[in-house]
């Protein structure tokens, strides 16, 4: 009963909040319910009217009114702290299964009085907090949300909840944002170097990366292992080491040459390797079945590479 | 919404929550309040200081004693005082243990029914206003709870100020509308008879010399048309039938029906607002024929309630000053009886005029007080003695209305004449700024009332043989020593007298129409509107459409401040240049970005292709760039597009 009602009630909630990549809180999205505490303040209000209609006070009936007119002043102010406000998903940064992403979602207040203390929350968790958005301005939430596997983590319904101004009532809105994360498979934890592994498709054989080459000036960006730190007391420049591996190694990570592993595991070494190889600075490819993507290096590469690795199999595009 | 405490809010509750008592604590003694207001200081020095707060131990034991402190002081912990006092002790302690946002919230409850509370002490204006600081003051800090970084600033005052604006409508609504029970609830546990000064049930020498210094107001009369001169305006109090040897007394209880009467003349029609004096009795002048409901005449032709009066009441009654009662012997002579022995000299004095008829018994009296050398003073020597009627008639010669009166209904009662002293009021000051009359506590006054046969009870003022003056121009005139008298009451400067008087006005009618505002008040102003009784179909009707207008002005003014923003110029700009190419029929698709949509116009407009370009150029500039420089840019730039449309490219290729 109570799992046919759930759905209807998530249905029915779908159909009146449809997803959309912006999303603007209009009258009729809108819900506002007195609280607890706001309960409370009725009865007490309700106790003031009882004194007065027995010790016959005038004034004391003014005040009960004062009381109620004052409780749904505040139901209105709640509902005005969300009223008209505009609701944007922002690219959210891919993360390696397991950990938490990060959803960005911009709240903005388009020309309106300052909006404040207002709650982000999904399925009933609070997950972000907004402490004021002033006229015309624009506040940035990130909402984490724990991964557990690789492809595609879209952004649950949300929450947007208000107690301000008196905590009486609470008003809040559900939306339904088209956003995604992409989660890249977890990375297998102390992976064999890849250099022996992955078939036969190096180009070119290399020693091993602690093979010394010799020294050049540091560049920013280089990594802070590989700077020869004895030199720079010495000699108070920095220097960085070259290893052979570091200017010519490629390497293809071949899904065919891990027979042994089942699908996932050879996606999480698979990953590893694409971020050692990253990690070292050499060239990369990845072979899957129906797809390569052919040697290269740099950030949009290893995106491109791990998230190969994250959709593979699954038929979201 | 929980966790540690914000400091800034809880010093903003705290200080409200001293505003929603500081008016309960004024009635308290001043040591107990000094006490009840340490805690709450304690608090906001250990919150100041960083410091944890004391042991729960510490807590009950401070309750304890705050609480047996109150009981000592009031011996109750219920009622008005008692409860009150209770009240303000329960929330300073339980300041004491507020540690989280919850406890605030109980507390706010606490201090919103601690403001409603305030008007049992008093329901003056200023009261008013105060608990409607007090409840901004409430209101305000319960949105410090709201954010977590415990901002709070005007701004949330100025929020609490509208919402108050907000709740106006509401407020006069149900202020009006909402029905007014004529009774209380339940009767109440019985206050302090002597919480209030007023006319006692005991008269005893010095009893009305007090009262002449009190010049609060006893209560105000409006008449229906011509007012009867001060001198006539003598207003029926307690009556005093019984005398011990020293104290005059009301005698047994007086349940009984009030004996035939029979009026003539014209009437006098008022209405009178009294100010509550904790007893019954109702202060209507001789003699009332039509009274309010929940009161009755006693046997005694006193006017009085079923109940105390301890709230402020509004009565209409009409009185016939031309009056006979019928007593019966039974009556008359509970009114000739004295104690057995005592005052021996009067007694003696009284014998002497036994031969005369009663009236001329009456007027001897008179005579014998008005050349006897006797004079009216406020401070009369003390009767200390076992015989006071002789002490005062033959040695002090000195006394007020009370020790007169008492003294005439004295000898009347031993000359065989049956007689009564009465209690109550004398003339009164006319306020001209509110047509109306002010009677105080100082205009307290006792006169004797005889029963001559044939003519009933004839009302005689021994007072008016002493100090004529007392009767028709009222007490400032008639002592000497007028600078014990109260402020108000001594001769003034006209430009303060006005204002004085001015200012009663204003009192007047806010207790008239805001205070006074009853069952019967309501009903009043409903029928002007052709309501004649709640809950009848008229009622209904109006009320709803009363709530509907509500609502729709509530409606127009969230429509008023949701009305659409002005868009930024840029925007206006584009606007019109979208407008203009929708003539040329180049509409931009739904999801086209400006620069898309700029590209695919200028593709179709070649001969404009070079402008379009430079307005999308421009407006991304503004737009996206921030580059405020180029608006005017812009502006200019769509102003001067002049789409031609027969160059539109069919007609050129």
């Amino acid at each position: 009963m109570k799992a046919w009602f759930t759905r209807h009630w998530q249905r029915a909630l779908a159909r009146r909040h449809p997803q959309s990549a912006v999303i603007t809180l209009r009258h009729n999205r809108i819900y506002v319910l007195p609280t607890w505490f706001g309960i409370a303040y009725a009865a007490t209000a309700l106790l003031v009217l009882i004194g007065a209609i027995n010790y016959q006070l005038s004034l004391a009936y003014l005040f009960a009114f004062l009381m109620l007119g004052l409780g749904n002043s505040a139901l209105l102010q709640a509902y005005r702290n969300l009223l008209k406000l505009q609701l944007r998903a922002l690219a959210a940064e891919p993360v390696f299964a397991g950990e938490v992403a990060h959803f960005p979602i911009a709240v903005a207040n388009p020309g309106k009085p300052p909006r404040n203390a207002l709650g982000l929350k999904f399925n009933r968790h609070d997950v972000g907090w907004i402490e004021r958005i002033g006229r015309d301005d624009e506040a940035i939430a990130r909402l984490p949300l724990l991964s557990h596997e690789r492809g595609w983590l879209t952004l649950p319904p949300l929450r947007l909840e208000t107690r301000y101004p008196t905590g009486w009532c609470k008003a809040w809105s559900y939306a339904q944002l088209s956003s995604r994360c992409l989660i890249y498979p977890h990375p297998e934890e102390n992976p064999p170097p890849y250099l022996d592994h992955g078939g036969d498709h190096g180009q070119r054989r290399v020693r091993g990366s602690d093979g010394f080459a010799g020294l050049r000036a540091y560049q920013p960006g280089d990594a802070p292992k590989q700077i020869a730190w004895k030199q720079f007391a010495r000699l108070d420049v920095l220097l960085v080491r070259e290893n052979d591996s570091v200017q010519g190694a490629a390497q293809l990570f071949d899904w065919h040459a891990l027979d042994e592993l089942g699908t996932e595991a050879r996606l999480c070494r698979l990953t590893a390797w694409v971020l050692a190889a990253d990690l070292a600075g050499d060239r990369y490819g990845v072979i899957l079945p129906g797809q390569t993507l052919p040697l290269g290096a740099g950030p949009a590469h290893r995106h491109a590479c791990l998230q190969a690795l994250a959709l593979f199999g699954r038929d979201e595009t | 919404m929980s966790g540690a405490l914000p400091t800034r809010a809880l010093y903003a509750l705290i200080a409200a929550l001293l505003m929603a008592l500081l008016p309960h604590l004024l009635m308290l003694p001043p040591w107990l309040a000094l006490l009840i207001v340490a805690v709450p200081i304690w608090r906001a020095t250990l919150a100041y200081r960083g410091r944890a707060l004391p042991s729960r131990w510490l807590l009950y034991a401070l309750m304890i004693i705050l609480l047996a402190l109150v009981f000592w002081q009031f011996r109750t912990l219920i009622g008005r005082t008692g409860g009150l006092a209770m009240l303000a002790s329960l929330i300073a302690v339980k300041l004491l243990e507020t540690r989280s946002r919850r406890d605030a919230r109980v507390l706010t409850l606490l201090g919103y029914f601690s403001a409603g509370a305030m008007f049992l002490v008093s329901q003056s204006f200023w009261m008013l206003a105060w608990a409607l600081a007090t409840a901004i003051a409430l209101t305000t800090q319960l949105t410090a709870w709201q954010r977590q970084r415990e901002r709070l600033d005007g701004e949330e005052a100025w929020r609490a100020l509208r919402m108050l604006a907000e709740a106006a409508p509401i407020v006069l609504l149900l202020f009006l509308l909402f029905p007014r029970l004529s009774g209380p609830l339940w009767s109440m546990p019985s206050e302090r008879p002597d919480a209030r000064s007023g006319l006692s049930d005991v008269m005893s020498p010095g009893s009305f010399t007090d009262l002449t210094l009190d010049d609060s107001i006893a209560f105000r009369v409006r008449f229906d048309g011509i007012a009867p001169p001060p001198s006539a305006l003598y207003w029926r109090g307690p009556v005093f039938e019984r005398f011990d040897g020293k104290n005059w007394l009301q005698g047994q209880p007086d349940t009984a029906a009030p004996p035939p009467l029979e009026t003539f003349g014209p009437q006098l029609r008022y209405s009178m607002t009294l100010e509550p004096h904790e007893r019954p009795w109702l202060l209507a002048l001789d003699l009332p024929t039509q009274w309010p409901e929940r009161s009755r005449l006693s046997s005694r032709l006193q006017l009085v309630a079923d109940a105390p009066l301890t709230q402020r009441r509004r009565i209409d009654v009409v009185s016939s000053p031309g009056w006979r009662a019928r007593e019966s012997a039974d009556v008359l002579a509970r009114n000739l009886a004295l104690p057995p022995a005592g005052n021996s000299k009067a007694r003696a004095l009284a014998a002497s005029w036994q031969s005369l008829p009663p009236q001329a018994r009456s007027d001897a009296a008179l005579h014998w007080l008005r050349q006897g050398g006797f004079h009216y003073s406020l401070s009369p020597p003390l009767l200390p003695g076992s015989d006071p009627v002789d002490d005062l008639l033959f040695t002090t010669r000195e006394g007020f209305c009370e020790h007169y009166a008492g003294a005439f209904v004295f000898l009347m009662r031993a000359a065989g004449v049956p007689a009564r002293v009465v209690g109550g009021y004398l003339g009164g000051e006319r306020n001209p700024s509110g047509d109306y009359w002010l009677i105080r506590q100082a205009d307290a006054h006792a006169w004797a009332e005889v029963w001559l046969a044939g003519k009933g009870w004839q009302r005689v003022d021994p007072t008016a043989a002493i100090a004529p003056n007392r009767i028709s121009e009222g007490l400032a005139q008639s002592v000497a020593d007028g600078s014990r008298l109260p402020a108000s009451l001594r001769s003034e400067a006209p430009w303060l007298k006005a204002f004085r008087l001015n200012w009663d006005a204003t009192v007047y009618q806010w207790n008239r129409w805001v205070i006074g505002y009853d069952a019967q008040r309501q009903l009043q102003l409903l029928n002007r509107l052709g309501i004649d009784a709640l809950a009848s179909p008229a009622f209904i009707g109006w009320f709803a459409a009363a709530i509907l207008a509500l609502l729709a002005a509530y409606g127009v003014v969230h429509r008023w401040s949701n009305r659409p923003h002005r868009r930024d110029p840029a925007a206006r700009s584009w606007q019109r240049f979208v407008a203009k190419l929708g003539r040329a029929s180049i509409v931009p698709h739904t999801g086209e970005g400006p620069a898309h949509f700029a590209r695919r116009a200028a593709l179709a407009l070649p001969a404009h292709g070079d402008d379009i370009a430079a307005i999308a150029a421009a407006y991304l500039a503004v737009r996206y760039g921030e580059d405020a420089d180029k608006l005017g840019e812009l502006r200019e730039q769509v102003k001067r597009l002049r789409i031609r449309r027969h160059h539109s490219p069919r007609s050129h290729t």
